[in-house]
């Protein structure tokens, strides 16, 4: 198990690496030009001989292999270099924005998983009922329904229509409201959820939907299975039929598309993010793609790239807790 | 129209005129309780905090919160004193500045010369890498004259420095905490403006706090808080919902059900901003002056700005706003003559339909912009077809001179005409500066450079006249029209200033929030 951990985290690094190249070659490749968008976008008089400073000065004069080994070799440093908009450390940009994506998307993920599942549990057992048929139908809008829609649809209803829960913004992060809990205040903690719900259930329902769908039929195949016989036939009430040894094994497809599905809310946050004005990292990465402030959006990219490889890695060791037979060499 | 909405509109009148009675320089009043916190929204997050890095809408809101620059625009678009109480000007091109004494940075040190020469040096430096360092290109050095006195020496005479000296990259910042550490200080910035730096939390919210030893007097409120909302329905949502007291833009779209709304007081005021259509004058056949005419008669401006701006704003006869120095009414826009413009285009040998493309910025006012004025143009013979392009990506073919006719949008910011007459159609400007219609005249070149260096008023108003007269006979833009600013504040929210130069400049210092 562990040669197989490490040898998975080898790998890791190439994929990072091969991500740094991939990300780097397409943004340079993209038309439109980091300085000329600084001063142009911001409606300035671009003095020719200023841009040419500027452009020397940020290092983009120099060829493009030059600029990538510099980054590689800063990188490998843990120096992911300056944005090159605001002149602030990468890192830090990157790193003050990762915690409320991550918070978001782990919300949406617990809150789809949850639903998911139980939907997808529920109709599977009754196959063919009208719960059945109204979640498999809840399950289709909820895929179909565009998470900007349905941001700008909650808001109106449950923070404008009855104000019940705030627009929009970030109460305070949840970690901290976690250790004010601690401390005995229980304040911050409310504030936190509450602004957390309506991104969270915007982003995390069209999850949900997916989720459930596959739940129920990778249910509904393990129940058609011997041992869910001879478990029934052995007489154990219903209810440990299904959760103790259908269950299990019926969600070891899940827990893959589930793991997956971390990487898909990390990127679908962007949307949740902008409706929301949710300070995560998506928003960063758009804003700095359209202004082509090449080095935050490698930073982005790095980060989000990284936590989705380690969550796959983190995945697959849980298959063998989940299903015994599945063991690695 | 319903009482309450005019009684609004009666309160804004008031804010108005009690901005223009007390200029942007606040003067004390002993008016409503101090104390609160007022939030407003703005549409995207701040570069930087340092004033030297950045020239960008977001972060020049929270720098005019922080810092001061050394002169400032009143409500008429006057140079009032700031940091600077008065000044002369030695000779062609040299001006002397006497500072205000007293003024305290938020640390507690005193301002003095040296924070001047430092900061306005730091600009230019191109170690300091501004994209703002243009403003100042004609400084060639600062002379500390005395504690509270410095002297600018500029390489050539340049009439409206003044006016760029009202920028807020010429903010003015204390020379020995930047120098300690500029990273430091971007994180935690010290100015002498009427708020002191709080928080930044990037992506969500500034937030700042009263400057009790502020000048000119110490604001009303207690805290400023700037919310950043990129999107437009989510900031409308929060102003109606009351999250926030003031969104300083709002979709021209929404203004009219916004002014139904009778707890928000909605106000639409000109601007300094241009938008137009760029024409490729080296590109044939817009290389003909009787064709790119023909493009000025083809276009009905009313109903451009209709459609792309709810008809918030003013058809442009040239390149300056009426709030802008320089301007003219004697210069008329060109109607909208379909014949004429046939006419026209048939005199210069053309073939109709004339195959063209446009170039187009992909946000959405100016894709509303393009849409109209497409179909206005088939109608005149000139079959244009639209090339949506994300703004960067356009900027590139813009520079490059790669396209024959192309959306832009401009704004004056320093109100004064030099500052879009050099830069649009100087033939120094041609690429990337600005001139992207590479327009070239001698006598607008030569009646520009009157403008930029002589030092009476009348005598550059009337080169900018002649200038713009010129311009709009060789029609290397077709101007359309100048987009009004809109913004909207809770009804409670009093006092609050916005400068002629727009709402980015909002001015809080004597606002209360009250019944």
């Amino acid at each position: 198990m562990t040669a197989y951990i490490v040898r998975r985290l080898v790998a890791t690094a190439g994929v990072l690496f091969g991500v740094t190249l991939l990300v780097f070659l397409m943004l340079h490749l993209t038309p439109g030009d980091p300085v000329a968008i600084m001063i142009g976008g911001q409606g300035g008089y671009a003095d020719p001989q200023m841009v040419e400073n500027l452009r020397r000065e940020l290092g983009l004069d120099r060829p493009l292999h030059e600029q990538y080994l510099r980054f590689l070799t800063h990188a490998l440093r843990g120096d992911l270099g300056r944005s090159i908009r605001s002149d602030a450390p990468v890192i830090d940009e990157v790193l003050s924005r990762f915690p409320a994506t991550a918070e978001l998307a782990v919300a949406a993920l617990v809150l789809s998983t949850a639903i998911g599942v139980g939907a997808g549990v529920t109709s599977a057992v009754r196959q063919y009922s009208v719960l059945d048929y109204a979640s498999m139908v809840g399950a289709l809008v909820g895929a179909s329904l565009p998470v900007f829609w349905l941001g700008l649809m909650l808001m109106l209803l449950f923070a404008v229509t009855f104000p019940i829960l705030p627009v929009s913004g970030r109460g305070a992060p949840f970690t901290e409201a976690v250790a004010a809990l601690f401390q005995g205040d229980a304040s911050l903690l409310g504030r936190s959820l509450r602004h957390l719900v309506l991104p969270a259930v915007a982003l995390g329902l069209s999850r949900a939907a997916v989720v459930a769908r596959l739940t129920r039929s990778s249910m509904l195949e393990v129940l058609r299975q011997d041992y869910v016989r001879t478990a029934r036939s052995k007489g154990l009430p219903e209810g440990a039929v299904i959760n103790r040894h259908a269950l299990r094994n019926a969600l070891v497809p899940v827990v893959t598309v589930v793991g997956l599905q971390f990487g898909f809310l990390l990127g679908g946050a962007v949307i949740a993010e902008a409706v929301f004005a949710w300070p995560g990292v998506g928003r960063l990465a758009v804003d700095s793609i359209l202004a082509r402030d090449y080095p935050v959006v490698q930073g982005c990219v790095l980060l989000v790239a990284a936590v989705f490889v380690i969550l796959n890695l983190l995945v697959d060791v849980l298959y063998g807790y989940l299903n015994p037979r599945i063991r690695f060499a | 129209m319903s009482i309450m909405a005019s009684r609004a509109r009666l309160a804004l009148a008031a804010v108005l005129a009690a901005g223009l009675a007390a200029g942007v320089v606040a003067v004390p009043s002993p008016a409503a309780p101090a104390g609160g916190t007022v939030t407003i929204a703005i549409f995207a997050d701040p570069v930087t905090m340092d004033p030297h890095r950045s020239n960008d809408g977001p972060s020049i809101t929270i720098w005019n919160q922080i810092y001061n620059t050394l002169v400032d625009h009143n409500a008429k678009g006057e140079i009032v004193p700031m940091l600077a109480e008065r000044w002369q000007r030695i000779g062609d091109r040299s001006w002397r500045f006497y500072l205000r004494k007293g003024v305290k940075f938020h640390d507690g040190r005193e301002l003095t010369a040296d924070d001047v020469k430092f900061s306005l040096e730091r600009l230019i430096n191109p170690a300091t890498r501004s994209p703002a360092a243009f403003l100042l290109n004609v400084l060639d050095r600062v002379d500390v004259e005395g504690t509270h006195q410095v002297r600018l020496v500029l390489k050539n005479p340049f009439a409206p420095i003044l006016n760029h000296l009202v920028a807020r990259p010429t903010s003015i910042v204390p020379a020995a905490l930047v120098r300690a550490s500029a990273d430091e200080f971007a994180r935690r910035p010290v100015g002498t403006g009427p708020f002191r730096f709080g928080s930044f939390v990037r992506g969500d919210r500034v937030e700042l706090v009263r400057n009790p030893d502020y000048f000119a007097g110490p604001p009303n409120i207690e805290r400023l808080v700037v919310r950043l909302i990129p999107e437009a329905s989510t900031a409308v949502a929060e102003l109606e919902s009351g999250g926030v007291q003031a969104l300083l833009t709002i979709p021209a779209q929404d203004v009219a059900r916004l002014r139904r709304n009778r707890n928000l007081t909605v106000a639409v005021i000109p601007s300094h901003r241009i938008t137009a259509l760029v024409v490729n004058t080296e590109r044939p056949p817009f290389s003909d002056v009787r064709v790119r005419q023909a493009l000025s008669y083809a276009v009905d401006r009313k109903g451009v700005l209709e459609a792309a701006e709810a008809g918030l704003g003013v058809v442009a006869a040239g390149p300056l706003s009426p709030i802008v120095f320089g301007y003219t009414d004697k210069v008329q826009a060109y109607p909208r003559d379909l014949t004429k413009a046939r006419q026209l285009l048939s005199e210069a040998g053309v073939t109709t339909p004339l195959r063209t493309e446009i170039l187009v910025w992909n946000l959405p006012a100016i894709v509303r912009m393009a849409e109209p004025v497409q179909a206005q143009l088939r109608e005149a013979g000139i079959e244009a077809s639209l090339r949506v392009l994300e703004f960067g990506a356009a900027l590139q073919q813009q520079y490059a001179g790669n396209f024959a006719l192309s959306t832009m949008q401009w704004g004056t910011v320093t109100l004064d005409g030099d500052y879009s007459m050099y830069a649009l159609f100087h033939s120094d400007s041609i690429g990337p500066p600005g001139n992207w219609a590479r327009y070239r005249n001698q006598e607008v070149d030569r009646l520009i450079a009157t403008g930029r260096a002589n030092g009476n008023p009348e005598v550059r108003r009337r080169a900018y006249a002649q200038a713009l007269e010129i311009i709009a006979k060789d029609a290397p833009w077709i101007f359309l029209y100048h987009p009004s600013a809109a913004y909207a504040m809770r009804a409670d929210l009093k006092d609050v200033v916005i400068p002629p130069a727009g709402p980015t400049f909002i001015n809080v210092t004597r606002a209360s929030l009250g019944r």
